[in-house]
């Protein structure tokens, strides 16, 4: 048996299934926020968790006047860029902002996003931390577009994705800030953006030392989480307050979105930013099961592509790119709902529309059905096939829990239910179709 | 640290590497950096932390922030 040597410098953790983790850091840093203040704020600082006056950042130039909500359309946008974060936010205004740009090979998908609503400059951009699925679409975003200050949590990782990020910024001369809580952005007037973290004592640790906005507009808020953790919620839990719209911290992974932080958020609508069959499995059972015990209406960026908020500070409609994870064009979903402070019932859930194939393995002939969905979902009547559907598989009463997979197996493969044992999958490519009991095609995913 | 894993499969241009005796963890590698190697091989993994390469990439981003920041607005 050949035996190789391979010495792996730096960031072993990065290739580990464990997926985001925090590199040890060795030194502390000076902050000066002082540096950036360009205007004193003239609201009340409703989320200041410092004692230092709050100042304002400004983004997009001009601060005069203040419009009343209703006067506009305020969109956030979380575009589908697989496993990672970017999310758009078009102020009434007229105003942008880029928070993350997803990871590296997610930058044209960025830079097309932006030009398809019309964007050829970027009033401001962000990065909640430097993880590379957060900052890497940034290479392609700042080459394409220009920005007028860039956010950022200030957290020096030794990152080459990170140090060519600062890099580009320092030749471009962005105008760079790096906010801290009880502190605001002024992207435009009509909304507000404060900053919940990272703290001005940063804690050394990534993860905690996220930047974690908060948008409101009339009656309608947003919170960003970024890859916030529970100890990180738990730390800013006095500047958390009901919000509208939840950006679910880290993906959905099992360690954020606690029961104790969405008691406070009390977050209408949850949207987790995820890449179908991540290495990481994101989201978790346990993100998605907390969320639909508060009664979230929960979307995911794997299942229905770019999820877009549009609101007028009153009312807000939820739009996605497709519905489900069908593949198939099918006309845009919206669903409508006035914001308010009391709490109605959870909306029925799309329940079915969430059952996806998400992985299929020819060699191994396995395919995997998942109900991403807030409600189980029962497969009696469901039926799989290959393509050409010269095999079947018509499932008898398997009932998916909310977050549930079930796999089945053919040929050599193993599994929750076996199929048969002849092999199914054509190794030099196939597709898995998922129909539903009414014939419907809900799902394919070519192998 | 060594570590010794098999190279369980590859997955189109993902290795995946079972971490022996257990092979309960798995690696996910990319494989155009695994030149000569074959499914069912085993292989050593020595993990070293090159702490002055680490400590001289954070101290330059640091820098970095710094220049950033004191550019002013």
């Amino acid at each position: 048996m050949r035996r190789y040597l391979f010495i792996i410098l730096l960031f072993v953790c990065a290739i580990l299934i464990a997926g985001c983790t925090s590199p040890s850091t060795g030194s502390d840093r000076t902050l000066s926020p002082t540096l950036d203040v360009t205007a004193t704020s003239t609201g009340t600082a409703t989320s200041s968790t410092a004692s230092t006056p709050a100042p304002t950042y400004t983004a997009g130039g001009t601060t005069s006047g203040s419009s009343p909500a209703g006067a506009g359309t305020l969109r956030v946008s979380v575009l589908d860029v697989g496993q990672g974060d970017s999310i758009l936010i078009q102020s009434p205004g007229g105003k942008t902002m880029l928070v993350d740009a997803g990871d590296g090979d997610a930058g044209p998908t960025v830079v097309a996003a932006l030009r398809a609503r019309g964007i050829t400059s970027l009033d401001a951009a962000a990065a909640s931390h430097a993880h590379a699925d957060h900052i890497g679409g940034y290479a392609a975003v700042l080459s394409q577009f220009p920005v007028g200050r860039f956010y950022d949590s200030g957290y020096a990782t030794a990152s080459s994705t990170y140090e060519r990020l600062l890099t580009t910024i320092d030749e471009k001369n962005i105008r760079f800030s790096t906010p801290t809580a009880g502190q605001t952005i002024d992207l435009d007037p009509a909304v507000r953006i404060d900053v919940l973290s990272p703290d001005a004592t940063p804690s050394k640790e990534i993860h905690d030392d996220m930047l974690v906005l908060r948008l409101s507009y009339g009656k309608v808020s947003f919170l960003l989480a970024g890859d916030m953790a529970e100890d990180l919620e738990a730390r800013i839990a006095t500047s958390l307050r009901s919000t509208t719209v939840l950006k679910v911290g880290h993906h959905g992974s099992r360690t954020s979105t606690s029961t104790a932080f969405l008691n406070t958020v009390r977050a209408e609508v949850a949207i987790i930013s995820v890449g179908a069959g991540n290495s990481y499995g994101h989201p978790t059972a346990q993100a998605l099961s907390r969320l639909q015990a508060v009664g979230a209406k929960v979307y995911r960026t794997d299942q229905a592509g770019t999820v877009t908020v549009s609101t007028d500070g009153n009312t807000y409609t939820v739009t996605t790119e497709r519905t489900g994870s069908s593949t198939q064009a099918l006309p845009v979903a919206t669903t409508q709902r006035p914001a308010s402070s009391v709490r109605t019932t959870a909306p029925a859930s799309s329940g079915a529309g969430a059952v996806a194939i998400t992985a299929l393995d020819l060699k191994g002939e396995t395919v995997t059905v998942t109900n991403g969905g807030t409600s189980a979902v029962s497969l009696a009547g469901w039926r799989l096939t290959d393509e050409g559907a010269k095999h079947a598989y018509t499932f008898a009463g398997t009932t998916l829990p909310a977050g549930g997979s079930v796999t089945i197996a053919s040929g050599d493969g193993s599994g929750d239910i076996k199929w048969k044992n002849a092999n199914v999958w054509n190794n030099d490519g196939d597709t898995a179709y998922l129909y539903n009991a009414a014939g419907s095609l809900v799902s394919t995913r070519k192998g | 640290m060594i570590m010794k894993v098999t190279v369980d499969r590859f997955e189109g241009e993902t290795a995946v590497l079972k971490v022996r005796p257990g092979e309960k963890q798995q690696i996910l590698f990319p494989r155009e950096l695994l030149p000569g190697v074959d499914e069912g091989d085993i292989l050593d993994i020595t993990v070293e932390n090159e702490e002055q390469e680490t400590d001289a990439a954070r101290e330059r981003v640091s820098s970095l922030i710094e220049k950033l920041r004191s550019k002013g607005p």
